[in-house]
């Protein structure tokens, strides 16, 4: 008895909380449609990965066939080629372009404010905004056979090499192209810690005699490391996505080996060598599943570490 | 008021302590100066390869400044007259786009910048697991069919609407406004509309910025949603018309009369089509980094 | 903007000039050679508009002036939504459109037999009329020479669902082989003092490129000139396939279906590009090459050889015509020698080619009167008649006769005016290559230096032949077996590592996919 007029009660202060809330709920209204007809009411769509699509029968309509698909994809050699290569290349991604932004920041931070410090701001965040089709296009061009980098290697007299195509050199070109379009851009969010730092600190610790260096990792680096974890984390939760626009527009069939990750791998499926879209859309449904629970497990430590219970989202 | 807006500007004018000119900091600058001159070299590069002649590009290795100029490249761009098409799209879209997208998202991220209200955490689960988990390509190109948006720009602006990490990003920044001014406000009778549009927002101008700028640039680059949604040429936006421009066709099979095509040197037209895609962004830019750098460095990943 | 409005102005212009002449019926073009039965008057009395994809055409351009279009509209009464594709995106634009049941009423298409089948089954395609052959009988004489008719049908149990698009309907071979010479820098032949015959062996080719690379005939300046150009594939089918014909794929060797690749002469063929290679005659840029960028190196007199296919029309027209471009001063008649590779015994190892490409398909869900008008254009246009009115136009309006001469009419810039109808896809049953033997423009003389080749091909060769069993098979395991064999030789080819040993490696990493295709393919063929 008691028990159900405390539920009661509680449906009642829940109507009232709604109610307090109602222009929430009016402000959340229009990206909640938006959400449900853009995002959730194509999602249907993914009960493909277990169907027989039959264009005609609709996807609704399509007979199932279990994990028929699923069974297809595990057999297929490019599949664990593309995993692998994901993993690779989005750890090798963490583990040496994760830091340039931070180098950068802490060497921009040095230069005196002024034109000088401004015009090379703008220069290195400018590549940010370009597309891959842009970007690719341009390096390409550098990067080839007869371009400027190895005919300038030529001229100091060294040996051309295979930038392009080289399944040894690729993987490394991937990461220094894409330092070269984002590094700087990425760089500003440390600068913005760095901004916030005190000058009574770096001021007292003249006094105390200590150098540029010194002041650089017992003041600058506390005080970004807080930023510099949730970006590490957000990073690691990434790693299904390992690039691509980037490597779409930068791969040729001679390093396809090193370079085809999941998503270069689902395009080619969909729309190029596959026979049909439950093979593509498993495919496609599986790097979800591996993505989201990375998600999951990581905004639990990112919870734990930065003792907030917000997490990252 | 006034000590709200202190509390959150943005220190960028703070004295610095001196730097001094000295052996470190000679090799610092160096360093950047390097890197700096290794993102705008290829720049440089483009445009160079646009205003030259097949055979002096072929026969000088390392080009620094060229011998002769011609407009050749431009001339064939021009004339097939796509990439003036190509604008025109890219224009609506972005002129349609970029508010609708601000809108939507300062709005969803306003909601979940709020306390807890009831429902609020199955919404953000519900919106998150967007990030991972879509539908695919034929379902929504059956939405967009149903919704007779086929063919239309409204298909590419409509469907991007919130974009999820952006939201997160806002919502961080909304919530780091002091709950005091909302507060004060709240008991003189202003609502959650209220409070939104004209104390949040207007205290939001640099994180606003920063999203104009993220949106503007996405909504530049499109070019998938496009392909899949639009059936006529005239419609298509830049950077899927560049796509055609510089990834010639693969087939070993061609007697056509497109201009493009017939172009004797396909480097200098591809270069020129870079560059006339990059220009606006390359001329705009360097005038607007400064406030867009603000809102990115309040904005951040603030957990 | 100002510009965006001058193009606007310029295509009005062409327009414009299109319509002011005048548009007097002429006399040649007489008489509607249609099906006969019905009077054309009755069949076509009631305008149909259809929808159809294709590439190189502009939605921004109307085609309703074209004297093309005004012709074929007077006999067939159509009008046309054009809906454009791009070559880098067609065919991921045709699959969306196929998979969401929202296809054009014909839609130009890459015909795949697998994909063909499987839409056959799930009723996206409308079938042909039983009685096409003798309604359209030129369409049908198309379809005869593709030579896949019977097999299209199979699939269909009877019926047809698809038009493929025929290479050549006077083939210039008994059976369709690859047209894939080298076409070399005669006049720096001349100045080294060779002279290639139609066919050319290996090792005499090579020994010419590096001459040519070494001494320089074209005054690149020292170590510029490259000896080789041309993309992977074209490279390999030079240098690989002389050591095993079936090199790529897989082939039924008399008792069971085995895969090319993984036989030892496979290796063979690999050893010697990569010797060659490593001789430095092939230009070591060849893997990076985007689309057909490859070429510009010899039309810009960077190369001395390029091997690629050529038809005659590529010959005749295309190639010389941007060689010509590229030289102003040289006569790329004179400049441009072509020469089949032998091996070195002086066989060519030939490749039978499909003797189509691409296709029409039609929706479903169009009514029977729509499709009886499209095929009835297709089916003029297939015609000898039709055909010069597609690839020449109107007389008096796109061309006038001056004695054998024909004169083109040429818009205000110099150039033959872009034809929207011409550069339909569509309106090609027939492919230009065909066209490029009866074009009354080319010379005899230029056309027979294709031909020759062709011919001396033919008179010594051996030939992998295409095998419509296999090919047109469809089984689970075969549908969905892709092996990019070009790639994998590219990358050996460039690896530092042991040749042997690398291939090796690649040989295991497809077997698995590769063991139960043959399993399948020979239960289901062979009985085994």
């Amino acid at each position: 008895m008691a028990k159900q007029t405390k539920t009661l009660s509680a449906r009642r202060s829940l109507w009232k909380e709604i109610l307090r809330n109602k222009y929430i709920y009016l402000i959340l209204l229009p990206g909640l449609i938006y959400y449900i007809i853009f995002a959730y009411g194509p999602m249907y769509g993914l009960t493909i990965a277990f169907k027989d699509y039959n264009v005609r029968e609709g996807i609704l309509g399509s007979p199932w066939n279990g994990i028929d698909n699923f069974v297809r994809i595990f057999r297929d050699y490019e599949f664990y080629l593309a995993l692998k290569n994901t993993l690779i290349i989005s750890f090798s991604r963490i583990l040496f372009q994760f830091p340039v932004p931070i180098i950068l920041a802490l060497l921009l931070n040095e230069l005196k404010e002024g034109i000088y410090k401004k015009t090379l701001q703008t220069v290195l965040t400018f590549p940010n905004f370009l597309s891959w089709v842009v970007v690719s296009s341009i390096l390409i061009n550098l990067l080839s056979n007869g371009g400027a980098i190895n005919n300038l290697l030529n001229l100091m007299g060294f040996p051309r090499q295979d930038f392009l195509a080289n399944s040894q050199i690729f993987r490394p070109l991937l990461y220094i192209t894409d330092i070269w379009k984002s590094a700087g851009w990425g760089s500003i969010i440390y600068l913005a810690a760095i901004s916030a730092i005190s000058p009574d600190l770096y001021e007292a610790a003249t006094i105390d005699g200590a150098g540029k260096f010194q002041k650089m990792i017992s003041i600058t680096w506390p005080s970004i490391r807080p930023t510099v974890v949730v970006m590490l984390i957000l990073s690691v939760g990434g790693v299904m996505n390992a690039g691509f626009d980037q490597i779409f527009n930068m791969e040729n069939p001679a390093v396809r080996p090193v370079s085809d990750i999941l998503d270069t791998y689902i395009y080619r499926i969909t729309f190029n060598t596959g026979t049909d879209f439950g093979f593509s859309t498993g495919v496609g449904l599986f790097k979800s599943l591996i993505n989201f629970i990375l998600l999951v497990t990581f905004d639990k430590i990112s919870r734990i570490i930065s003792g907030h219970t917000n997490g990252i989202f | 008021m006034s000590s709200l807006k202190n509390t959150i500007a943005f220190k960028t004018s703070k004295s610095h302590v001196r730097k001094k000119w000295d052996l470190s900091y000679f090799v610092i600058t160096l360093i950047l100066t390097l890197f700096g001159i290794a993102v705008f070299y290829p720049f440089y590069n483009a445009v160079l390869i646009s205003l030259v002649t097949s055979k002096e590009y072929i026969q000088t290795p390392f080009m620094l400044f060229p011998k002769h100029i011609t407009l050749d490249a431009y001339r064939y761009l021009f004339e097939d007259g796509s990439i003036f098409w190509g604008y025109r799209s890219t224009l609506t879209i972005v002129l349609f786009g970029v508010p609708y997208n601000l809108l939507l998202t300062s709005m969803v991220a306003y909601a979940m910048s709020r306390p807890a209200f009831p429902g609020k955490k199955f919404f953000n689960a519900m919106i998150i697991l967007t990030m991972y988990f879509s539908g695919g390509i034929i379902p929504t190109y059956l939405l967009m069919r149903s919704l007779s948006l086929l063919n239309s720009l409204a298909s590419v602006i409509l469907v991007y609407g919130v974009n999820t990490y952006n939201m997160i990003i806002m919502r961080n920044f909304f919530r780091s406004i002091p709950a005091a001014i909302e507060e004060s406000a709240r008991i003189d009778g202003a609502n959650d509309l209220v409070i939104l549009f004209r104390i949040v927002l207007p205290l939001s101008k640099p994180i606003m910025a920063t999203m104009l700028l993220f949106f503007t640039v996405d909504r530049w680059n499109e070019w998938f949603n496009a392909m899949v949604f639009l059936r006529d040429n005239n419609q298509w936006p830049l950077q899927l018309v560049l796509r055609s421009i510089v990834n010639q066709p693969m087939i070993d099979f061609s007697v056509t009369t497109s201009a493009l095509k017939n172009a004797v040197f396909s480097d200098g037209v591809k270069m020129a089509a870079v560059v006339v895609t990059m220009l606006p962004v390359m001329l705009v830019y360097p005038f607007v980094q400064k406030h867009f750098m603000k809102g990115i460095m309040l904005g951040g990943v603030k957990a | 903007m100002k510009k965006a409005l001058s193009v606007l102005l310029s295509l009005a212009c062409v327009a414009l000039t299109a319509c002011s002449q005048s548009p007097g019926e002429n006399s040649s073009n007489t008489g509607v050679s249609t099906t006969g039965e019905t009077s054309s008057e009755d069949r076509f009395a009631e305008k149909i508009v259809f929808s159809a994809s294709s590439v190189d055409v502009d939605s921004n351009v109307s085609y309703f002036d074209e004297a093309r279009y005004k012709k074929l509209n007077e006999m067939f009464n159509f009008e046309i939504e054009f809906v454009p594709v791009a070559w880098d995106t067609w065919a991921e634009r045709d699959r969306i459109w196929i998979n969401s049941g929202d296809m054009p009423d014909v839609m130009f298409w890459d015909l795949n037999y697998n994909d063909y089948v499987k839409y056959v089954e799930q009723g996206l395609l409308k079938a042909f009329p039983d009685d096409y052959a003798e309604r359209y009988p030129n369409l049908a004489k198309v379809l005869e020479k593709t030579g896949v008719e019977e097999k299209l049908k199979e699939a269909g149990d009877g019926k047809l669902y698809v038009l493929p698009n025929v290479t050549y309907q006077n083939l210039p071979t008994e059976v369709a082989i690859d047209s894939t010479v080298a076409i070399y820098r005669k006049d720096w032949a001349k100045q080294l003092g060779y002279e290639l015959g139609p066919t050319t062996t290996m090792d005499e080719l090579c020994k010419m490129a590096k001459d040519m690379m070494e001494k320089d005939p074209g005054g690149n300046g020292d170590g510029k000139t490259i000896g080789i150009v041309g993309a992977p594939y074209n490279l390999y089918h030079t240098f690989v396939r002389p050591f095993n014909d079936n090199f790529e794929r897989i082939y039924n060797n008399g008792t069971e279906y085995v895969y090319g690749p993984f036989e030892d002469a496979t290796l063979d063929g690999i050893k010697n590009v990569k010797s060659v290679f490593e001789s430095g005659v092939i230009d070591p840029d060849f893997y990076t090459s985007k689309g057909i960028e490859y070429r510009d190196k010899f039309f810009a007199g960077k190369a001395g050889v390029l091997i690629e296919g050529c038809s005659v029309s590529h010959y005749a027209v295309e190639f010389t015509g941007q060689f010509g471009e590229a030289n102003p001063g040289l006569d790329p008649f004179e400049c441009m020698g072509i020469t089949a590779v032998t091996d070195n015994e002086g066989v060519y190892h030939a490749q039978n080619t499909m003797n189509y490409w691409a296709s029409s398909i039609f929706n479903a869900d169009i009514d029977d009167e729509k499709m009886d008008r499209i095929l009835s254009i297709m089916d003029y246009i297939a015609t000898p008649e039709g055909q010069y009115l597609v690839y020449l136009g109107v007389e008096g309006e796109d061309y006038v006769k001056e004695g054998d001469e024909y004169v083109m009419t040429l818009d205000a810039n110099g150039k033959e005016p872009t034809s929207q109808i011409k550069n339909y896809y569509w309106t090609k049953p027939i492919l230009p290559d065909d066209w490029a033997l009866v074009d009354p423009r080319i010379d005899d003389e230029k056309r027979n230096v294709v031909l020759d080749v062709f011919k001396a091909k033919e008179a010594n060769m051996s030939i992998a032949m295409l095998d419509y069993d296999y090919t047109f098979l469809s089984s689970p395991e075969k549908n969905n077996f892709a092996v990019d064999v070009t790639a994998a030789i590219t990358q050996v080819l460039l690896s530092q590592g042991d040749l042997e040993n690398e291939w090796d490696q690649w040989k295991a990493s497809v077997e698995p996919k590769v063991t139960p295709v043959l399993k399948e393919v020979n239960q289901e063929l062979l009985g085994k």
